[in-house]
């Protein structure tokens, strides 16, 4: 994360960095369409929050950027088998656990600093943000819905992310999709309760 | 318009025990991974940040 803090600075992806910067290029045209027409609606339609590393000796660079909203993965399970005996005479209900999450909607590498590690970087500070002590609320997953290419896909994987289906079929199953059709994007997950910070006493 | 985000649906069977036996795995594990170095430097990092 050297590059990150010592050349870069951490800012809000807002109006003035539209009008100051030189349009941002991370090689996927879908991103840099969001990130120089519709990111300002997104902020204020308060639907998600970006962000930008920008480059110190060039300001005008911006080096990485990223949008974050908050989620949350909800599990549905038939109560346990103690409960059963207990409520034996009630209809089983389904019991639904929702985990406080943080989804990254949109998140690209300026494409000339691809493959130098920063995408790496920027995953550790988004990761260390949201467990960092300063951090609001509790959060136990960050999710992203990634490009189902091999490039993003052993990005998210190499670092620490995990399908949350474990195959196609059973994302497009639960999408509601056509089995017969290509899957675009493929929904990953990382989970924060296994990284350990100096703060935390157990 | 660029491409909409999909919403992560609720899990249910196969995904939800999957899923399930994963997590407690993860707590199982819990603060295996050392990130207090990295916690450091992203707090340096919003220091230095411009809002
Ligand atoms: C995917 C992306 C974020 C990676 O950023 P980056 O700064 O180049 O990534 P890093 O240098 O930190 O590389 C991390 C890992 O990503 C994978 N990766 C990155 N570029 C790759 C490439 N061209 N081919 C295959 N794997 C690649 C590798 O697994 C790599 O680990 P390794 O170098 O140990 O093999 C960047 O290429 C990008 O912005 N792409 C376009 C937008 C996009 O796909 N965003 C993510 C989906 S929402």
């Amino acid at each position: 994360m050297g590059f990150l803090l010592e050349k870069c600075t951490f800012r809000p992806y807002n109006q003035e960095i539209l009008d100051s910067c030189e349009p941002f290029d991370c090689g996927n045209s879908d991103l840099n369409g969001f990130f120089s027409k519709d990111v300002i609606k997104y902020t204020s339609e308060l639907l998600g929050k970006s962000y930008c590393f920008t480059l110190d000796e060039n300001p005008k660079v911006i080096v990485c950027a990223f949008t974050v909203s908050n989620d949350s993965i909800k599990v549905q399970t038939l109560p346990n088998s103690r409960k059963k005996k207990v409520t034996k005479r009630i209809p089983r209900e389904k019991e639904t656990r929702s985990y406080p999450s943080v989804l990254i909607g949109r998140l690209g590498v300026n494409k000339n600093f691809g493959r130098l590690g920063v995408g790496s970087d920027l995953m550790d500070f988004i990761k260390s943000w949201f467990v960092h002590p300063g951090n609001k609320t509790g959060c136990r997953f960050i999710v992203v819905d990634s490009y189902n290419t091999p490039k993003p896909l052993l990005y998210y994987t190499n670092n620490g992310f995990e399908p949350l289906f474990s195959t196609e079929e059973q994302e497009k199953e639960a999408m509601n999709l056509p089995l017969d059709k290509p899957l675009k994007t493929r929904l990953l997950y990382f989970d924060l309760i296994l990284l350990k910070i100096e703060e935390q006493t157990e | 318009m660029a491409t909409a985000i999909k919403n992560i649906p609720v899990l249910k069977k196969e995904a939800a025990s999957t899923f399930n036996e994963k997590i407690e795995k993860n707590i199982a594990n819990r603060a295996s991974v050392d990130f207090s170095k990295k916690v450091s430097i992203s707090s340096k990092i919003l220091a230095k940040a411009k809002s």
